[in-house]
């Protein structure tokens, strides 16, 4: 899904785990492949996941912890944005707008 | 339509289908943008804010979630507004309504078929993305957003494909034209003889109007069908029936064959 997308975010905030090249950026590199992996959320609040995902690889957390916040990160904020974003566009009241009798009515105004 | 204005109208549509899913996702795949933007295009915004709005309407029903399989409308509006600039009158934006819905399922075809090649292209590249390979994540998001654009492209090109040309006598802004032509053409058309009795073209009988035999199966090469045969450009057989079945001056046409017939009785 996002997967992809939120490891490409994520990469320059990771660049600072290289550190001076002794370690080969293992770091980075595990860093970056945990950022790929699985994530499905609403695009408009993907950046919060980012920055939390960056901040706690930054803090040094354990990876399986990374992992746990990911995926917990998926639900919430899948789940707020589609609320907030998809079903409230353009209107307050998604269930009297997707009614037949409000578009029949709007349609035959229109036409 | 100038090939200028059809490869903009094929570069917004293109933006429109990216806008969906990929970049920059600001909501101009709404066809209530989308329509409007394309009809200002054409000169046009009132067909466009129509059926802008009457693709919005429609995409009311589907919320985006998940992997959710739908419909796309945003190069659809685009395409729809093209088609019925084209076309004449209230029933051009039952022919873009017709072309819109043909290519948003088509886009829906093709959004699912590019799900199916982005998961192909993160399984090849799974060693390299397990090892942590910037360069490779990079190659993937980009090749992803690439396929994207090629598919909104082709997506829309389909659907300005089954748009019909403007330039070509059944359109807007030669009306008067085009009427004159379908007497001109049936020999029984209101304009030419002021009561629909117009001499027959040679090559066919009193009951056939001249446009009627010159679509005769194979007797095309029997020489011309009509007093004279209007150049209709490039546009193909298909397009051309639709706007005989959807236009103003195809109704006519069709009138006065039936008038035809009925006095002939």
């Amino acid at each position: 899904m996002q997967g992809v997308g939120i490891g490409v975010a994520e990469e320059p905030l990771l660049r600072d785990l290289r550190g001076d090249g002794t370690d080969n950026g293992v770091a980075y590199r595990a860093a970056v492949a945990r950022g790929s992996h699985f994530f499905n959320a609403h695009p408009y609040l993907c950046g919060l996941a980012v920055g939390a995902a960056a901040r706690a690889e930054h803090d040094g957390v354990p990876p399986d912890q990374i992992e746990r916040l990911r995926t917990a990160l998926c639900g919430p904020l899948g789940s707020l944005g589609d609320r907030l974003v998809w079903a409230g566009y353009g209107c307050r009241s998604p269930r009297g707008w997707r009614s037949s009798r409000w578009r029949s009515g709007l349609a035959c105004r229109l036409f | 339509m100038s090939l200028e204005l059809q490869l903009l109208l094929l570069v917004w549509g293109t933006l429109v289908g990216l806008d969906l899913v990929s970049v920059p996702q600001a909501m101009i795949a709404r066809p209530i943008v989308a329509g409007p933007i394309a009809g200002a295009m054409l000169g046009d915004i009132g067909t466009g804010l129509q059926l802008g709005v009457l693709f919005e309407l429609f995409q009311y029903d589907i919320l985006p979630m998940g992997a959710t399989r739908s419909p796309e409308y945003g190069p659809a509006t685009v395409a729809a507004v093209s088609a019925a600039h084209a076309a004449a009158g209230t029933l051009g934006l039952g022919l873009g309504a017709l072309v819109g819905l043909i290519t948003g399922m088509v886009g829906g075809l093709s959004l699912h078929t590019l799900r199916q090649l982005n998961t192909r292209a993160v399984r090849r590249a799974a060693v390299a993305l397990e090892a942590g390979d910037p360069r490779a994540l990079e190659r993937l998001h980009a090749a992803s957003i690439l396929r994207d654009g090629v598919r909104a492209a082709v997506v829309t090109a389909l659907g300005l494909a089954l748009a019909p040309d403007s330039a070509g006598p059944i359109s807007r802004g030669n009306a008067s034209t085009a009427r004159g032509r379908v007497a001109q053409r049936g020999g029984g058309g209101l304009g030419a003889r002021g009561g629909g009795g117009g001499n027959a073209a040679p090559g066919g009988t009193w009951t056939q109007s001249a446009l009627v035999r010159g679509r005769c199966g194979g007797r095309h090469d029997r020489g011309p069908a009509a007093m004279s045969r209007p150049s209709t450009g490039t546009r193909p057989r298909l397009v051309r029936s639709l706007l005989r079945l959807f236009t103003v001056p195809g109704i006519l046409e069709l009138r006065a064959d039936a008038g035809r017939r009925h006095r002939r009785r």
